[in-house]
C-alpha cells in the first residue's frame, strides 16, 4: 500500500492542507459547512423517501435541488477536512465503512434518478443515508 | 458466526489497532489532577487536535494538548513539542485506568509553565 500511502502524504502536504491546520477560524468552518451540507442532504432526502413509501405526492420532489445542495456541500468540505489528517482517515474503520456505505447511497440514489425508483431505492435510501451519518460521527469515536 | 458479529468484532479490532483519534471536551476523563512526565516520541500538531505520545519510563501515552492558535497563545511552539524533548503534562487522564491517556491542561518544558487551559488550572 506504498503507492495510496504517498498518496495520503501528498494531499497532507498541499498548501491548502497545511493552513487549515493550523488555522484558528476556517476548519471549524469547513466543519460546521459539513454538518450543514450533510442537514440538508438527510433533511431532504427523508421526506422524499417516506413520501415515495406511502405513495404520496410526488411534491416533495421539490427537495431534490436541497439533497442535491447539500451533498455537494458536504462533499466539497469533507474533502478539505479529509486532506488536514488523510493517513488516519484512510486507516480508520469507520471512514472506510462509512465510505462503502456512501457508495452504496449514490448507486441507490443512481438507479432512483434512472427510472428504476419505487419503494425499495427508498427504503434503501432511508436506511442508508442515515447509516453514512452514523458511520461519519463514528470517525471520531473510533 | 453471524455477519453482525463478525463486522462488530472487526470494527472493535480496528478501533485497538488505530492511532488515538482525541477526544473533544472533558467527558472521558476522571476527575483528580494528573502529571506525567516523559519523553516525546512523536507529536502530531494541528487540527482537529494536538496529540504527543509520549515515553514514560518505558510506558507509552497519548497526550492530547491544544490546538495550534490554544498553544501559541500559551507561549508553545511546534519546535518545543518535538520528538525526544522532555516534557512534563498537567491535566487529567482517562477515567479508564486501563487507557494510557490525558488531556493537558498546562506543560512544563525545562522548567517553564505554559497554561493552555487558564480557566481549569
Amino acid at each position: 500500500m506504498d503507492g495510496a500511502g504517498a498518496i495520503w502524504t501528498a494531499l497532507e502536504s498541499l498548501p491548502m492542507a497545511e493552513a487549515l491546520r493550523v488555522s484558528r477560524w476556517t476548519y471549524p468552518l469547513v466543519n460546521a459547512g459539513h454538518i450543514l451540507g450533510i442537514a440538508m442532504l438527510v433533511g431532504a432526502v427523508l421526506p422524499m423517501d417516506v413520501a415515495v413509501l406511502r405513495g404520496r405526492d410526488p411534491q416533495v420532489r421539490m427537495l431534490r435541488p436541497w439533497a442535491v445542495a447539500g451533498f455537494a456541500l458536504a462533499l466539497v468540505c469533507g474533502s478539505l477536512l479529509f486532506t488536514v489528517q488523510a493517513t488516519d482517515y484512510a486507516a480508520s474503520f469507520w471512514f472506510r465503512l462509512k465510505m462503502a456505505l456512501l457508495a452504496v447511497a449514490l448507486v441507490n440514489a443512481a438507479l432512483h434518478l434512472g427510472g428504476r425508483g419505487g419503494p425499495v431505492t427508498a427504503a434503501v435510501s432511508l436506511a442508508v443515508w442515515p447509516a453514512v451519518l452514523l458511520g461519519g460521527r463514528m470517525i471520531a469515536y473510533g | 458466526m453471524f455477519p453482525t458479529r463478525r463486522i462488530l468484532l472487526a470494527a472493535l479490532c480496528a478501533s485497538l489497532a488505530l492511532p488515538a483519534f482525541a477526544h473533544h471536551g472533558w467527558r472521558w476523563t476522571d476527575s483528580g489532577q494528573f502529571e506525567l512526565t516523559g519523553t516525546i516520541v512523536s507529536a502530531e500538531l494541528g487540527n482537529p487536535h494536538g496529540v504527543l505520545t509520549i515515553d514514560a519510563e518505558g510506558e507509552t501515552w497519548i497526550a492530547e494538548v491544544g490546538q495550534p492558535w490554544r498553544n501559541e497563545r500559551a507561549g508553545l511552539t511546534d519546535d518545543m513539542m518535538a520528538e525526544g524533548i522532555e516534557i512534563t503534562l498537567i491535566g487529567k487522564r482517562a477515567a479508564d485506568p486501563a487507557e494510557r491517556k490525558m488531556k493537558a491542561e498546562a506543560v512544563e518544558i525545562a522548567g517553564e509553565r505554559y497554561v493552555l487551559y487558564p480557566g481549569r488550572i
